[in-house]
């Protein structure tokens, strides 16, 4: 039964892979939620839109098994916040491994520099729409500078 | 010792001045850096005891930046000499009261605690933002290159770097854009 | 702290009246061996009598070399020269070789070495044609007329690719191939 249900999702991940490498031709398709607002109506809609990235998509990233350090041989650092926020959602939570589709080590470092990045006050811009946009207006020590060694990273 | 010596003789121990920006730089690593051309060791002319040390001008040291929690990790110790005159203060609190202090106290411990180190330590011109003096700006002709590069923030780079940048990352299919 | 040095002579290295110019005059005068005929600690003082001392005095007929036994004393070499330097060397427990250097050492220096205390660890007779160091010797012309501070000025020199840039660079390549892939195409048809 187990080798059954193995089988299943491998054909199924395989079909699933396929549809995202033909993907690089044909747009990807993402969902947007968009609200409106028609006299005391208000409305979602979910709604289909081209994926802003597949133009500039790098095509080694298009592979099965892909990692920025592995595959390019990149060293990010929590400075490189153009890499790292493509990681992140507009809250500024990390995307889970489903999504970003790297491996258990990689997901763990990235979301350490992006936390890193974060409290460095690297991507002030994405964050909760609660918080404080200027890193100069946080509360006690945590206003000043303050940069992180990419080799105190565990694991 | 004739003119043409004695002018060559003041060109050889003229006192050049540097300027120093300490945005995002940690003072420690600065410090070793700085304290180099207050005491003038980056000459070839060099000896403890000929008076060739240079002026150097630090900027921004508002800005510096201490690795990790090190701000809330690193204590300076006063005692004011009467008991119980003991005070602890942590590095982002001197920071606060006075953004040069931190920048200051790391170049004077750099440097071994001798007589000397009182007047190395007057040569050298500390500025919390960028403004400074006209009459000590126009004294300057170089500037220090800094250990660390300056990072630089998601919202302040312009918007075609921006857009322009290469994705590593696609969303799959049905993603739900938030 | 001790304040020896306060009377030591302090000078440059130099040779006395240009010695070796013309003809050699070796500047060791005198040497005194001073031992111990029963003491362990001048077997090698000893041994160095016995096997090299009437070599060294026949090849060195400038040298007065004495001899000093006495009782229980550590050995001693002695060297007098023409400047009237006088050198003193321990030589306890030193080798019949070890005797040998250091007795070569004192017959080709010109007075006592550590007699003198070196003024600069640098000396020239010849100072350099294009006269001394100064601040604005070597400067690149692109400082000249520089406003300070200046942000360029300021960024590290040595700093290695970031992983931003060299994504970049990546996709600039892979645009260009791309490109090229277009033109074959178009060649082929």
């Amino acid at each position: 039964m187990a080798s059954l249900l193995k089988v299943a999702t491998s054909t199924l991940r395989s079909t699933l892979w396929q549809t995202r490498s033909v993907a690089t031709t044909t747009p990807q398709l993402i969902k947007e939620i968009q609200e409106k607002q028609e006299n005391n109506v208000r409305t979602y809609e979910g709604v289909n839109i081209e994926s802003e990235r597949s133009e500039k998509l790098l095509k080694s990233a298009c592979q099965t098994t892909f990692c920025p350090e592995c595959t390019l041989g990149l060293d990010i650092k929590h400075t490189d916040v153009l890499i790292l926020s493509q990681y992140v959602r507009s809250d500024g939570c990390m995307l889970p491994r489903r999504i970003t589709g790297l491996c258990y080590r990689q997901q763990k470092k990235m979301g350490t520099l992006v936390t890193m990045a974060q409290k460095a006050g690297l991507m002030p811009n994405l964050g909760p729409s609660w918080s404080k946009k200027d890193p100069k207006q946080r509360y006690g020590w945590k206003k000043f500078n303050k940069y992180f060694l990419e080799s105190t990273i565990k694991y | 010792m004739s003119i043409a010596k004695r002018v060559q003789q003041w060109a050889t121990f003229a006192r050049t001045w540097h300027i120093y920006d300490c945005t995002w730089q940690n003072p420690f690593e600065s410090a070793a850096l700085v304290k180099t051309h207050l005491m003038g060791l980056h000459k070839p002319i060099y000896h403890p005891m000929n008076d060739c040390g240079d002026h150097v001008v630090l900027i921004n040291t508002k800005e510096i930046a201490l690795p990790g929690d090190e701000w809330i990790k690193r204590v300076y110790f006063h005692h004011t000499g009467y008991p119980g005159g003991a005070s602890w203060t942590l590095a982002w609190q001197l920071h606060e009261k006075d953004p040069t202090m931190v920048m200051k106290k790391a170049v004077y411990n750099s440097m071994h605690g001798n007589l000397q180190r009182r007047h190395t330590m007057q040569r050298l011109h500390l500025f919390s933002g960028d403004s400074v003096p006209d009459e000590i700006l126009q004294n300057v002709t170089n500037q220090i290159r800094t250990p660390r590069t300056v990072p630089q923030r998601l919202d302040h780079i312009d918007k075609e770097t921006l857009e322009n940048f290469p994705t590593i990352m696609d969303y799959p299919k049905d993603y739900i854009l938030r | 702290m001790s304040n020896s040095h306060l009377f030591l002579k302090s000078g440059f290295p130099r040779a006395p009246l240009q010695n070796g110019l013309g003809r050699y005059v070796c500047q060791l005068q005198r040497i005194t061996l001073k031992f111990c005929k029963n003491n362990g600690s001048s077997k090698g003082m000893r041994d160095f009598i016995e096997n090299h001392l009437v070599d060294f005095a026949k090849e060195n007929p400038g040298i007065v070399v004495y001899v000093k036994p006495r009782r229980h004393r550590t050995p001693v070499l002695v060297g007098e020269y023409l400047n009237g330097d006088r050198e003193w060397l321990s030589c306890r427990n030193s080798t019949q070789e070890e005797i040998t250097k250091w007795v070569d050492l004192l017959r080709t220096q010109n007075g006592s070495s550590s007699s003198l205390r070196l003024r600069k660890m640098w000396h020239t007779d010849v100072p350099s044609i294009q006269g001394p160091w100064t601040p604005f010797l070597l400067r690149s012309p692109e400082a000249h007329g520089q406003e300070y501070p200046s942000v360029e000025a300021s960024k590290p020199l040595d700093a290695p690719q970031t992983a931003t840039e060299k994504l970049i660079e990546l996709f600039r390549q892979q645009k260009q191939l791309g490109d090229e892939d277009v033109l074959s195409q178009k060649r082929a048809e």
